[in-house]
């Protein structure tokens, strides 16, 4: 065989074999060449090649710059910043480099574009589409640090968290573990998510641009691609981004394209993480152990027609946590169950829950469905004035009823006409009504009511009937007004039983007794729900303003006001907390047994008694056990040093139902009972949860540091430490947080070596302060970090001058009296901490006796610690570490040690 | 800055010929624009041109601009695209060679070699055993040799591609398809000297 004809065989062959199924080509080419196995072998070695990895001709000829030119020019107009430390790599668009930010004291990654792509970019658009991408702030996106112009190179600075690429790990592992695989994505799809929501499409997710630190993930480079598309366009003149490998179809074939093109892009990179290859022909069956949800999950996420893909990053989001999640008792059947045709069936679940949370994102509450039967039809109300020119009100009502429903947007109603057109049938037959109204138009929950004269006003009354059984499911309390305000009157008969129907269909006030025996008018409940909404967020000022607006529409109402004095509690407003218990006090009567023990636990609390306050709460815990009163107990069970109690208390809670769903604190509370009790391994387990749940927590960092603090297990520690670095510093839970608690922890446990901690904490810390000297939480933790390491005379500053301005903070404070008794003595130290509210007599108590330990009496300081923890001590849980250096000085002391086991 | 050593008058004029079968106006045409090429490369290297474009694609364009200078043919354009894409290949074998030399042929003093090295040298490297390989493919098949010559190293779109080919845009998707396959299997079996 002559060799052209040989080289156009190999031609023919390669190219016939593309367009068989992958799954076919090597069966197919082995037959072709059964006379030439080297020519086979040769169109199959191309064949991988094709499928394979990128190589040298997907990326750009190297530079010139790269092939002799030196950066000293970049390096010294970068010098005032950043010292350039080490190259960490090439791409398509320009040089990554390891560098020193000498401002902020750390290690940053500065990417430099090469200078012909900075030319062609322009320093405005430059700057436009970075600023952009810098507004995002995601736990798993590494933000933008800074960017600029040097020399005429383009750069951005992002924070350095070590770590490898996503690229890196798969060629490295081969593949990733499947639960790895399945945090790790998560990660991404919640930052898409957040990406979205704020308007930004990624449009270059590939393995390159996915850093892995440990076992989470950060996605990077927002907003170059946009700008590299931009360019493209513009000039004509192409970019090589990477490979074109994970683009979306549409995105590839330069049609118009949404954020969906990013869920294709993840659907790529999920499907690599798992299977170690791009390519399609690589089937899911390669790996059984896959779950099917996940692949059908990728699968979809894949489809060429952005339409069938799940709509949002969010969804994705959800039904990942659906497989991630063992905890979650939520049942999906279907998903679990299916063993065929379930992708579309899948689809068709994703394309729901997205749907639903979109829908109702803009709604208040949560539906349970279970809750009440529907659709709902509000029926005519019977005229009993004997009066038949009033006979229009009953139909009036049932129109503005049927409206007031709808605008709900939580239940399916009966339209008006057909609800008319069953009653005038029911008149016509004879027939009851209920019964008509039930097989006319499919209602399972039906709205009655009538109207009546008492001397010169018109009594509305209505309820809410099982249109099977007839039973009632709840009532509104009668409206009364003039005869001459009918319509006043309908409007109020309207709201209440918008109320009534809001609250039952709201899961959050199911489990709360008396909600449905008194229910609010509609407009109450409506600023009720954005109270309970802003409390659950925790953020109680804004709470607790709503929640006493919710009150004033309707003061019947007290439950929100019960929210209102517990949020200004959770905000340490003592006072406020107290002149609302009064208020609710004054109106006793009116509330049910369950929101009783609610007050009657704020007055403990508010009187000190920590430990009847406890009582309460428990009692209020069985009455209503899906409410929140087993959490407080909890949380009191803690602050009276009862760790046990606390534990077994949030154990039989279940952090996914009810007023426990998206309840962060449930989780710092199980963080505490878990540590206090000693079962590190389950703290971290539980806190890991608590991160996957809550990515954008600061806290969560803190606990899940704290539990492998006392493990000792220092590898993972420097990478969650490492993760750190990449969250803005500006918060009471910073990286200097993490940095004390760690080694106060390695102090109380001994597993480790608290002074290169406190050494990281006091630098960061100095850095920050000196751009922002003010900062309370910076200088708490200094002032700790100095204390913790022994140094008495650098702490003494930050306390006294926290102390000074902030003196109804018994913390502070309580610490500046501690550094008193450390450089005088215990009756200057009593002194400055001065008499207490009887609302922090416990804590303030608890301090004395760190004073007493210092001073050497331990047997009167662990008297009155004991007493101190009967009232309750904030913070008590963080105490056997941040405050080891007073009361360790008696950790000789049998019972001292009693104590500190929670006996 | 250097007067650009011709006149775009004279490009023309070549390139016409070089339409009308002239092989000798290729022979003629070739190391203006090698020579282009370079003194843009070594202005850049010696960091006259700061801030200025650098890439490879890039800088064919730029040189077609200004030698071929006001408007000429479309053909002419991708016939001139096609010589510079060559021409641009040689300038960066030629850089990649003389950095290896400098590097491995010791005096270690004449190179600062600044930390970025060791990424360029797998760069150099790289592009050394692509110019070998490619050099193999034109033994077999010059049409593919010349595909990857316009798109990688001239930076040209498939469209402009076929024209310069006088084939139809599938046939050079196909054709780089084949020839990227072909290539990073050879790159990846390490053949070669």
């Amino acid at each position: 065989m002559s060799k052209s004809s040989r080289w156009e065989r190999l031609e023919a062959l390669f190219d016939q074999a593309l367009e068989l199924p992958a799954a076919e080509r090597v069966g197919w080419v082995r037959m072709q060449s059964w006379n030439d196995p080297a020519l086979g072998d040769e169109v199959l070695a191309m064949l991988t090649a094709h499928d394979g990895q990128e190589g040298v001709l997907d990326r750009a000829p190297p530079s010139l710059l790269d092939t002799g030119g030196d950066l000293t020019g970049l390096a010294e107009a970068l010098a005032d910043k950043y010292v350039l430390e080490e190259p960490l790599g090439q791409g398509g668009m320009g040089s990554v480099f390891r560098a020193y930010e000498r401002k902020h004291d750390r290690r940053v990654v500065i990417k430099v574009l090469r200078p012909e792509v900075s030319l062609l970019f322009g320093a405005d658009r430059f700057k436009t589409e970075v600023e952009l991408a810098a507004r995002l702030s995601h736990p798993h996106i590494l933000g933008l640090i800074d960017s600029g112009d040097a020399d005429g190179y383009l750069y951005y600075v992002m924070p350095f968290v070590g770590g490898e690429t996503l690229r890196t790990r798969i060629n490295r592992l081969g593949r990733l573990d499947v639960g790895e695989a399945t945090v790790l994505l998560r990660d991404l799809a919640d930052a898409l998510a957040h990406a979205h929501a704020a308007g930004v499409i990624h449009r270059d997710i590939k393995p390159e641009n996915v850093l892995c630190v440990g076992g989470h993930a950060f996605l990077m480079d927002f907003g170059i691609a946009r700008l590299a598309s931009a360019m493209s366009r513009r000039t004509g003149v192409g970019i090589v981004l990477g490979t074109p490998g994970y683009m979306s179809p549409e995105q590839q074939n330069g049609d118009a394209f949404d954020h969906r093109t990013d869920i294709y892009s993840f659907g790529l990179v999920a499907r690599e993480a798992l299977l170690g290859k791009p390519d399609e022909a690589v089937g899911f069956a390669s790996r059984p152990e896959v779950p099917p949800p996940l692949t059908s999950l990728i699968t979809s996420c894949l489809d060429a027609d952005p339409a069938r893909r799940p709509s949002t990053a969010s969804a994705v989001v959800g039904a990942l946590d659906e497989l991630a999640a063992p905890l979650v008792t939520t049942p999906m059947p279907v998903l679990k169950a299916m063993p065929r045709r379930w992708p579309w069936i899948v689809l068709a679940i994703l394309a729901v829950v997205a749907l639903l949370v979109v829908y109702f994102s803009t709604r208040p509450g949560k539906l349970d469905p279970a809750s009440l039967a529907m659709p709902v039809v509000a029926a005519p109300l019977r005229n009993e004035t004997g009066d038949s020119a009033l006979g229009m009100i009953g139909r009036l009502a049932s129109d503005w009823i049927t409206q007031g429903l709808q605008q709900t947007g939580r239940m399916v109603v009966v339209s008006w006409p057909a609800a008319m057109d069953a009653a005038d049938r029911a008149a016509a037959t004879g027939a009851s009504l209920l019964e008509t109204l039930r097989t006319e138009t499919q209602a399972q929950t039906a709205v009655t009511g009538s109207y009546f004269l008492v001397d010169n006003s018109l009594r509305l009354q209505a309820q809410v009937l099982d249109a099977t059984t007839g039973s009632v499911l709840g009532a509104v309390s009668p409206v009364e007004v003039p005869r001459d305000s009918i319509q006043r009157g309908v409007r109020m008969l309207r709201d209440r039983v918008m109320g009534l129907l809001a609250v039952r269909t709201d899961e959050r006030l199911r489990d709360v007794p008396g909600m449905l025996e008194r229910p609010p008018t509609y407009e109450a409940y409506r600023a009720f729900d954005r109270g309970i909404r802003l409390y659950n967020a925790q953020d109680y000022g804004e709470a607790a303003r709503v929640l006493r607006e919710s009150w004033s529409l309707d003061t019947t109402f007290l439950v929100p006001l019960v929210y209102a004095a517990t949020a200004a509690w959770n905000r340490g407003q003592f006072a406020t907390t107290d002149s609302l218990v009064k208020v609710l006090r004054a109106r006793q009567n009116s509330l049910s047994e369950y929101f009783d023990l609610n007050v009657a636990y704020l007055e403990h609390l508010l009187a000190g008694e920590g430990d009847k306050a406890y009582q309460v709460v428990r009692h209020a815990a069985t009455l209503a056990p899906g409410s929140r009163a087993p959490y407080n107990a909890a949380r009191l069970a803690l602050l009276t040093n009862r760790p046990s109690e606390a534990l077994t208390l949030l154990t039989t809670m279940d952090p996914d139902r009810g007023l426990m769903r998206g309840w962060q604190s449930y989780w710092t509370q199980l963080s505490h009972a878990l540590h206090l009790t000693g079962d590190h391994e389950r703290e971290l387990t539980a806190m890991r949860e608590m991160r996957r749940r809550y990515p954008d927590s600061r806290v969560a960092i803190v606990l899940e540091a704290r539990a492998l603090a006392a493990l000792g297990r220092h590898e993972a520690l420097d990478s969650l430490l490492a993760a750190t670095e990449a969250l803005p510093p500006d918060t009471y839970w910073s990286q200097a947080a993490v940095l004390v608690t760690v080694a106060e922890e390695f102090a109380a446990h001994k597993t480790g070596v608290p002074a290169p901690y406190q050494a990281r904490a006091i630098r960061w810390l100095a850095n920050q302060l000196a751009h922002n000297p003010q900062h309370r939480a910076h200088r708490y933790w200094m002032g700790s970090a100095h204390y913790d390491s022994g140094r008495w005379r650098d702490a003494e500053p930050y306390f006294s001058s926290l102390a000074k301005e902030f003196p109804d903070q018994i913390d502070f404070v309580g610490l500046n009296a501690v550094i008193v008794a450390r450089l005088r003595d215990s009756t200057a130290a009593f002194a400055a901490l001065g008499a207490a509210a009887p609302y922090e007599r416990g804590t303030w108590a608890a301090y004395r006796a760190r004073i007493l330990a210092i001073s050497g009496d331990t047997p009167q300081a662990i008297d009155l610690l004991s007493s101190a923890l009967l009232q309750s001590v904030n913070g008590w849980p963080w105490w056997h570490a941040s405050a080891l250096r007073d009361l360790g000085l008696m950790a000789q002391d049998s019972r001292y040690q009693r104590l500190m086991r929670g006996e | 800055m250097t007067p650009p050593p011709t006149t775009s008058g004279e490009v023309s004029r070549l390139l016409d010929q070089l339409r009308g079968g002239d092989r000798e106006a290729l022979d003629r045409l070739f190391p203006l624009v090698y020579q282009e090429l370079r003194q843009a490369a070594d202005r850049v290297l010696r960091r006259e041109m700061k801030g200025h474009t650098l890439q490879p694609t890039a800088l064919v364009h730029e040189a077609y601009l200004k030698l071929a200078g006001g408007p000429i043919g479309s053909e002419n354009r991708a016939h001139f695209l096609g010589i510079a894409a060559r021409a641009m290949r040689q300038v960066l074998v030629d850089h990649a060679r003389r950095r290896r030399a400098a590097k491995r042929g010791g005096g270690d003093a004449a190179v600062s070699l600044s930390d970025a090295d060791g990424a360029i040298d797998v760069q150099s490297d790289e592009l050394l055993a692509l110019d070998e390989a490619l050099n193999r493919l034109a033994g077999e098949s010059d049409r593919l040799r010349q595909v990857v010559e316009l798109r990688f190293f001239g930076g040209l779109t498939e469209e402009e591609i076929a024209t310069t080919m006088g084939v139809t845009t599938r046939t050079i998707q196909r054709d780089w398809v084949k020839a990227r396959a072909w290539l990073h299997k050879e790159l990846a079996s390490g053949r070669g000297p």
